[in-house]
């Protein structure tokens, strides 16, 4: 095929990929299993193409580099893993509140704490949307595999820009040391964040219809404020219930009215199955293959996979579970994505199957476990 | 189809290589997906070196082996930990200067070729056994030999791949010569 190059890349390679391919012109990190490997990977390949990679001292550090290479007008991301991403947590606000375009990559391992480095882990759900304080913007993609890794990161860059907010990408380890056959286009459709029109009169902060100010970068000839605290149009500090009400609720509303643009989700198998089994991430991939196996045993299972984790694809899920004999979440935490699909599917009881693994459980066994809860 | 394909042996042995090889072949020079995902201990001697590898001519779910088609195992001590995610029936390569054959379920399809010593005795070192059991992984027909050539012109450092093309063509005669024939055994 022209224009494709085909891989057998890691996890971490594709996401590299992507973010090279929507333009990725500043990488900052500190080393941390299963994220070094990325760096590394970077490291060789990004000051080749004309980028930055950068250590920084620690992970704080680190995505606060990223925060300013974005106001330089760069595209900007970082990578980490729990204990780094935990580092990352006001900073993420920071972005946030400035409206910085800036991507995370997080691969998740075994938590909590330090934990265990090398193993996968899904513990991070709520961190990656509740990690900062304050009421503030973020959107997450979880890749399935590879090829996602590498897609869901030109789209994390791509709505980053487009509405400037952080975007995650939360993967993990088994997916980031996971090798996979990768197809990876070079017309992939790339946005830029909009600038203002040279010469006319800007307020850094002031949000047309779209809600989504311009953004002017350093040395362009406008009045460039980045302001953490409470702040206007101006970027002037204004510590009132009416700016806080008005720029809290725009910052947000830039996610809620743009959901078509961000949500994705996956459905694998027939339809009126006897359970729609819900799983994100590498679980998805496990899920998958026990819907194969119980496919041998005559039980049909549907597997529904959020790859927008936040927001979710709440009307998809929404109509698949109506659909399904019932609806068990599978995820490896003590019930995260659980909540959030029970906050959505409100009209019948969920069932929650937890499979707490340092690897990824075999189909078999989730097959196994998930019959024992599952009359059909 | 799936299949689902375990390579085990001990760190040092070139496992992972070999593995890689196989992926990159697949990905880089047939239609088929591949998936793979190691196993290996922080030595760089000595401890397990696993690695589980799904072809298939569709998406693939699953990414690791639960029931592997095909296994291959350069020793002993991994022959027998991973016996247990070979499914019955399956066909199972050993490097049988390493691996006991009379030691492996009656329900395989064994393989049993002495890839060390040939690649020592053939072509004087016995680091090129992975080669050579690669070679003769090609005459199962999952892996075409000129797509495993060329991914060794691509991957390997160029001062050593003429040795390695010499250990997998000696693979592939060694084990052309050899009958697959579960009554052998």
């Amino acid at each position: 095929m022209r224009g494709v190059s085909v891989g057998y890349l890691t996890g971490n390679q594709a996401v590299a990929e992507g973010a090279m391919a929507a333009g990725l012109k500043f990488y900052a990190g500190y080393p941390i299993t299963p994220a070094s490997d990325l760096f590394e990977y970077l490291s060789e390949k990004l000051p080749k193409r004309g980028g930055i990679v950068y250590q920084g001292e620690d992970e704080i550090a680190s995505i606060v580099a990223a925060i300013g290479a974005s106001w330089s007008g760069a595209k900007a991301m970082t990578a980490t893993s729990g204990p780094g991403f935990s580092l990352m947590a006001e900073s993420i606000g920071l972005a946030a509140m400035t409206e910085t375009p800036v991507v995370v990559a997080v691969n998740m391992r075994t938590g909590p704490s330090t934990g265990i480095a090398t193993t996968p882990g899904q513990g991070d759900v709520m961190q990656s949307r509740w990690l900062s304080h304050g009421h503030y913007p973020v959107v997450v993609y979880a890749p399935t595999g590879v090829q996602d890794s590498f897609d869901l990161t030109i789209k994390a860059f791509n709505v980053a820009e487009a509405l400037r907010v952080p975007a995650i990408i939360l993967s993990d380890a088994a997916i980031a040391h996971g090798r996979e056959k990768v197809m990876m286009r070079s017309d992939v459709p790339v946005v830029s964040r909009k600038k203002p029109t040279p010469g006319s009169k800007y307020l850094p902060y002031e949000a047309g219809d779209d809600l989504v100010p311009p953004m002017a970068a350093f040395g362009e000839g406008f009045n460039v404020l980045v302001e953490s605290l409470q702040h206007d149009e101006r970027g002037y500090y204004v510590p009132t219930s009416h700016a806080f009400e008005k720029l809290v609720t725009r910052l947000n509303r830039k996610v809620d009215d743009n959901r078509k643009m961000i949500v994705e989700s996956r459905v694998y198998g027939e339809e009126n199955a006897d359970v729609l089994l819900v799983a994100f991430g590498s679980y998805a991939r496990v899920a998958r293959g026990a819907a194969r196996r119980a496919r041998e045993e005559g039980f049909r299972v549907r597997v529904f996979v959020p790859i927008s984790i936040w927001p979710l694809d709440e009307e998809g899920l929404r109509r698949e579970a109506s659909r399904a004999g019932s609806v068990v979440v599978m995820e490896n935490n003590l019930g995260q994505l659980y909540r959030e699909v029970q906050r959505v599917v409100r009209d019948r009881d969920v069932g929650f199957l937890p499979l707490l693994k340092v690897e990824l459980p075999t189909p078999t066994e989730a097959l196994r476990s998930l019959r024992g809860m599952v009359r059909a | 189809m799936r299949t689902e394909i375990i390579l085990a042996g001990k760190g040092g042995q070139g496992i992972l290589l070999a593995g890689y090889l196989i992926g990159y072949s697949v990905a880089k020079f047939t239609n088929y997906q591949v998936s793979s995902t190691e196993e290996y201990g922080a030595e760089t001697r000595g401890t397990d070196s696993k690695m589980d590898i799904v072809i298939s001519d569709e998406e693939i779910d699953f990414i690791g082996a639960e029931r592997a088609d095909v296994a291959i195992f350069m020793f002993k001590d991994q022959a027998a930990k991973y016996s247990r995610l070979v499914r019955d029936g399956a066909t199972v390569m050993i490097d049988s200067t390493l691996v006991d054959a009379s030691t492996l379920p009656a329900s395989w399809r064994v393989i049993d070729l002495p890839f060390t010593e040939l690649a020592e005795k053939g072509l004087g070192t016995p680091r090129v056994a992975n080669m050579v059991m690669l070679g003769a992984f090609t005459t199962l027909g999952l892996v075409p030999l000129d797509a495993l050539e060329s991914a060794v012109r691509e991957v390997v450092s160029p001062r050593w791949v003429d040795l390695n093309l010499k250990a997998l063509r000696l693979g592939v005669e060694e084990a052309s010569r050899k009958a697959v024939n579960p009554l052998t055994r």
